[in-house]
C-alpha cells in the first residue's frame, strides 16, 4: 500500500545544505504497524511529515518516491495532496494542545476531514463525529462534543485527536510521538486504542517513537533510525531479541530495565479496563 | 529567508552610512554656512556650484538640509536613548516584581498611551519654551510608554524560566538577576524597539518643527524647511524635494536595518534556532 | 528499618499542606523523609503536585503548614533549554554560582576544573552558549553548578525526562557516581518507573497531593499495598 524509496530530505536555511533523512527505504502493507524508532534529530519525524504531505517547503528539498496506492506523494500537486489528508491518510501529532484550536469546540475540529472531503448534512456529520468519538473509548461523546479543548485532559486531547484523524477511515494512520506527553497509565491505554483501531478497521498504523518499550508492545516490525540513515530494520522480536547493529544494541541496552519483574511480583494486576 | 535579511541589513547600513556621510559633508566640507544668505541666488536651481539649490533668502540648500539632519538626528538619538533607558528600567522592575508597583506602572502608561505621543510632545514643548532640551525631554516622554510594555512583557516571560529560578536558589539578588542574568536576553528585542523608536522620534520632531514648535532660528531643522519652502512650492520645488528625499532616506536606513535585523544576527546563534 | 535509624536525617518534611489557585496541584499533610547518602524516588502522574512539593523543599514557593527541615537543597530541572542562560556562556554560569557563594577569585579557576572533571565535560565547552551544546551537556552543565555549592542534598525534578535514552543512561550513571563520591542525597522526581528502580533506594507514590504509598525499590515493585501504585506499575513495565 504504501513503499517509501530513496527518500532524502535536505535543508537549504543555512549557508551549508543539511541532509537531514538520507536514503530511506520501506513498504507498508495494508493493516500493519510499523514502529519507526530513533533519538532526536534521526530524522524519524521529518519521513512522517514527507509520507503526509507537510514537507512542502521553499527551503527544503524532498527527493525520492513515496508510492501511496499507485500515486506517487511526493512530486503531486497540492490538489492531489488535499486530497489524501485527512481521507486516507490521518494524522496525529505529538502534543495534542497545540494541534487543537483553542477556540473552536472539540466537535467541529473532529469533523474538519468530513468537511473538505465528503458532502455532508451537518446532522450526518454530528452523528458520524459522535461515532468517532465513541470510536476512540470516550465516555459521554456528546458532552466532550460541546467542549473545548482545554476543557479535557492531555489522554481525552490526544483521544479526540485520534478520533479526528480516523473519522473519514483512512488507511493509514501517521502517529508522529502521540503518547511521550502523556502519563505513562494513559500511554498505555492509548497503545491499547492504537492496537483496537488497527484490528477494527484494518488500519495501517505508522508509529514514530523514541520509546522501545512502547514501540515493542505495538508494532509488529520496526525500523531503528539514527543521523537521518536507516540502521536496521525487520520484524520487532527479531530486532529486540537479536539486534544485529551496534547502535541497535546500545538503544536497547540504555532502555532501563526490571528484571524478573513478572516472576517476581506476585500480585494481582489491576489493567485499566479502558 | 535569512540571505533576504541579510542583504535588507547591508542596504540599510549604507544607506545609514551614506547619509552620515552627506551630514558631515555638509556642515564641515561644505563651502557655505547654513545661514549665508545670496541674493543673487534666490530659488536658484540645483547646480554644481548649489547642488541642491538655493532658497528664498539664497541659503544653500544642501548645508541646510545637512544641519537640519543632524539636529534632527541629533535630538532624536538623546530622545530615544533617554526614553529606551528610563524605560526598560521601569519595565524590567514592573515585569521582574509585579505586584502593585506594577499595577500602578501599568495604568500610568495606559493613561500616557491612550494620548497620542505626539499630541504629549506638543503640549509639553507648547508648556515649555521650544529650547533643544525640552524638545528632547517631551519627545523622550512621549516614548517611554511603548518601552515599558515591551520590556514588561519579556521581564514576565523570562521570570517564570528556570534559569532565573536556578539563580535565585543560588541566593543571587534581585537586581543582579534582573541587570546581569535578565536583560541581556532581552536585547534583540531592545534593538529593535530602539530603531522603531529612532524613526518615531525624526518624525516626530519634524513634525513639531513643521507647526513650528521644533527648534528655533537660525537653526535649521528637516521639518522647518519643509514647511517654510510650502510657502513657494510652484516657484522652488526643490527646497521641498531634497529636504523631503534627506528625512525619507535617514528613516529608511534604520528601518532596513532593524528589519535585517542586526540584532537577531548577533544573538541568533545563542538562541534555539 | 532498624538500620535506617542510625542513618543521619538529611531531609525532613512533615505534614506539609500547600493550596493554591486551579492551576497548580496542591498538597494535603505530605511528610517525606530523606536520609543521608540514601537517593528517594518520588513517582506520580503530571499534576500529582511532585513539581510543587519539590518547589516547596527549595523554597521557590512558601507552603501554607508543615515543617521542613532545610532549605537549601539545590535544584536540577527538567528543561534543560529554559534551565541556563542562553545569552551567557557555560564559563559565567560556573563562576555566577562561586561569585554568589562568595568564593574567592583565585580559588574559582581550580574548583571549576574540578567540577568538570566530575561532571565530564570538556574544558573549552566553557566558552561555549547553551544553545550550541547537545542536551545532555546542558543538564552536566545544569548538575555542575549544582554541585559547585557543595550541597548536600540535590532536588533532580524529572532531569532525564527530555534527554534521549542514550543520554538518559549516562546521566543517570553519572547522578550515581556522584552519590558514591560525595557522599550525596538525591530526591529524584520522575513519572519513569523503570528509571526510579534502577537508580533509586527508596520510593514515595504520590496522587493527587497525597503520598499514597511508600518503601523499599523492592517492597513497593515487587509488593505494592494501594491499588493506584499497582495501576501504575502495570501500565509502566507489563509487556
Amino acid at each position: 500500500m504504501l513503499t517509501v524509496k530513496d527518500l532524502r530530505i535536505e535543508f537549504f536555511d543555512h549557508s551549508l545544505p543539511e541532509v537531514a533523512v538520507t536514503d530511506v527505504d520501506f513498504t507498508l502493507k495494508e493493516g500493519e504497524i510499523l514502529g519507526i524508532v530513533g533519538e532526536s534529530g534521526s530524522g524519524k519525524s521529518l519521513t512522517a511529515q514527507a509520507i503526509a504531505g507537510l514537507m512542502k517547503r521553499k527551503d527544503a528539498k524532498v527527493s525520492g518516491e513515496i508510492m501511496f496506492d499507485g500515486v506517487n506523494l511526493l512530486n503531486s500537486p497540492r490538489s492531489v495532496l488535499r486530497s489524501f489528508q485527512g481521507s486516507k491518510i490521518g494524522f496525529v501529532f505529538q502534543e495534542p494542545l497545540s494541534s487543537l484550536n483553542p477556540v473552536v469546540k472539540v466537535g467541529w475540529q473532529v469533523e474538519d476531514a468530513l468537511r473538505v472531503h465528503e458532502k455532508m448534512t451537518k446532522e450526518e456529520m454530528k452523528q458520524k463525529a459522535l461515532k468517532a468519538l465513541e470510536d476512540v473509548s470516550l465516555d459521554d461523546p456528546e458532552r466532550i462534543y460541546n467542549s473545548y479543548p482545554h476543557e479535557l485532559s492531555g489522554g481525552q486531547r490526544q483521544r479526540v485527536m485520534i478520533a479526528g484523524a480516523m473519522i473519514d477511515r483512512p488507511k493509514l494512520l501517521i502517529a508522529d510521538e502521540p503518547t511521550t506527553a502523556l502519563d505513562v497509565t494513559v500511554q498505555a491505554q492509548i497503545i491499547t486504542l492504537l492496537q483496537k483501531i488497527n484490528k477494527k478497521y484494518n488500519t495501517a498504523i505508522l508509529f514514530i517513537s523514541h520509546d522501545l518499550s512502547l514501540v515493542r508492545k505495538l508494532c509488529g516490525s520496526v525500523l531503528v533510525m539514527s543521523d537521518g540513515f536507516v540502521v536496521e530494520s525487520g520484524p520487532c522480536d527479531e530486532i529486540f531479541t537479536n539486534p544485529k547493529e551496534e547502535y541497535t544494541k546500545k538503544l536497547i541496552d540504555s532502555i532501563p530495565k526490571v528484571p524478573d519483574w513478572k516472576t517476581r511480583s506476585t500480585w494481582e494486576r489491576i489493567t485499566d479496563t479502558k | 529567508m535569512l540571505k533576504h535579511r541579510s542583504s535588507q541589513f547591508k542596504i540599510g547600513l549604507i544607506i545609514s552610512l551614506v547619509m552620515a556621510g552627506v551630514i558631515i559633508a555638509g556642515i564641515f566640507l561644505s563651502p557655505y554656512s547654513s545661514t549665508d544668505m545670496d541674493a543673487a541666488s534666490k530659488y536658484a536651481g540645483p547646480s554644481f556650484k548649489h547642488i541642491f539649490g538655493c532658497d528664498n533668502f539664497g541659503r544653500d540648500v544642501f548645508t541646510r538640509a545637512a544641519q537640519g539632519a543632524a539636529i534632527s538626528v541629533g535630538i532624536s538619538l538623546a530622545s530615544v536613548l533617554a526614553g529606551a533607558f528610563i524605560g526598560t528600567v521601569i519595565g524590567a522592575l514592573a515585569g521582574y516584581f509585579g505586584g502593585i508597583f506594577d499595577e500602578v506602572i501599568m495604568r500610568i502608561t495606559d493613561v500616557l498611551f491612550s494620548i497620542p505621543s505626539l499630541l504629549l510632545a506638543l503640549l509639553f514643548v507648547s508648556l515649555s519654551d521650544s529650547k533643544i532640551i525640552n524638545i528632547i525631554i517631551a519627545l523622550s516622554l512621549a516614548i517611554v510608554p511603548s518601552f515599558v510594555k515591551m520590556i514588561r512583557q519579556e521581564f514576565k516571560l523570562h521570570k517564570e524560566m528556570d534559569y532565573v529560578k536556578a539563580m535565585k536558589l543560588y541566593k543571587a539578588g534581585d537586581f543582579r538577576i534582573i541587570f546581569v542574568h535578565i536583560l541581556p536576553n532581552v536585547f534583540p528585542t531592545l534593538g529593535n524597539c530602539l530603531f522603531i523608536a529612532f524613526n518615531n522620534c525624526i518624525l516626530a520632531e519634524a513634525g513639531l518643527s513643521f507647526i513650528g514648535l521644533g527648534v528655533r532660528l537660525p537653526l535649521s531643522s528637516l521639518g522647518r524647511m519643509l514647511s517654510e519652502a510650502n510657502g513657494y512650492l510652484s516657484l522652488a520645488p526643490h527646497c521641498i524635494i531634497f529636504p523631503g528625499i534627506v528625512l525619507i532616506l535617514i528613516l529608511l536606513g534604520p528601518g532596513l536595518l532593524s528589519e535585517g535585523g542586526s540584532f537577531y544576527y548577533a544573538y541568533r546563534k545563542r538562541f534555539k534556532n | 528499618m532498624d538500620a535506617n535509624n542510625e542513618w543521619q536525617t538529611e531531609l525532613e518534611v512533615k505534614d506539609l499542606r500547600f493550596s493554591y489557585g486551579k492551576n497548580m496541584p496542591s498538597l494535603k499533610d505530605v511528610s517525606l523523609t530523606v536520609y543521608k547518602g540514601q537517593i528517594v524516588g518520588l513517582v506520580g502522574e503530571s499534576g500529582s503536585g511532585k513539581s510543587t512539593l519539590a518547589k516547596c523543599i527549595t523554597g521557590l514557593l512558601k507552603p501554607a503548614g508543615g515543617s521542613i527541615s532545610k532549605n537549601d537543597a539545590k535544584m536540577i530541572f527538567q528543561d534543560t533549554f529554559s534551565s541556563l542562560n542562553p545569552s551567557k556562556t557555560v564559563g559565567f554560569h560556573f563562576e555566577e554560582v562561586l561569585r554568589l557563594s562568595k568564593i574567592p577569585k583565585e580559588q574559582r579557576k581550580e574548583r571549576i576544573d574540578r567540577i568538570l572533571r566530575k561532571t565530564e565535560l570538556e574544558e573549552d565547552l566553557l566558552n561555549h552558549y547553551p544553545s550550541e551544546l547537545s542536551g545532555g551537556q546542558r543538564q552536566r552543565v545544569g548538575i555542575g553548578m549544582a554541585l559547585l555549592s557543595e550541597p548536600t542534598l540535590l532536588i533532580a525534578d524529572e532531569p532525564v525526562s527530555a534527554l534521549d535514552v542514550t543520554v538518559q543512561a549516562q546521566i543517570l550513571k553519572l547522578l550515581k557516581k556522584l552519590r558514591d563520591e560525595n557522599d550525596l542525597s538525591l530526591l529524584f522526581i520522575s513519572h519513569d518507573l523503570r528509571t526510579v528502580y534502577n537508580l533509586c533506594d527508596y520510593v514515595y507514590v504520590m496522587k493527587n497531593g497525597i503520598i499514597v504509598e511508600d518503601g523499599t525499590i523492592d517492597e513497593v515493585y515487587f509488593n505494592p499495598k494501594e491499588d493506584y501504585t499497582k495501576i501504575l506499575l502495570s501500565a509502566a513495565l507489563d509487556d
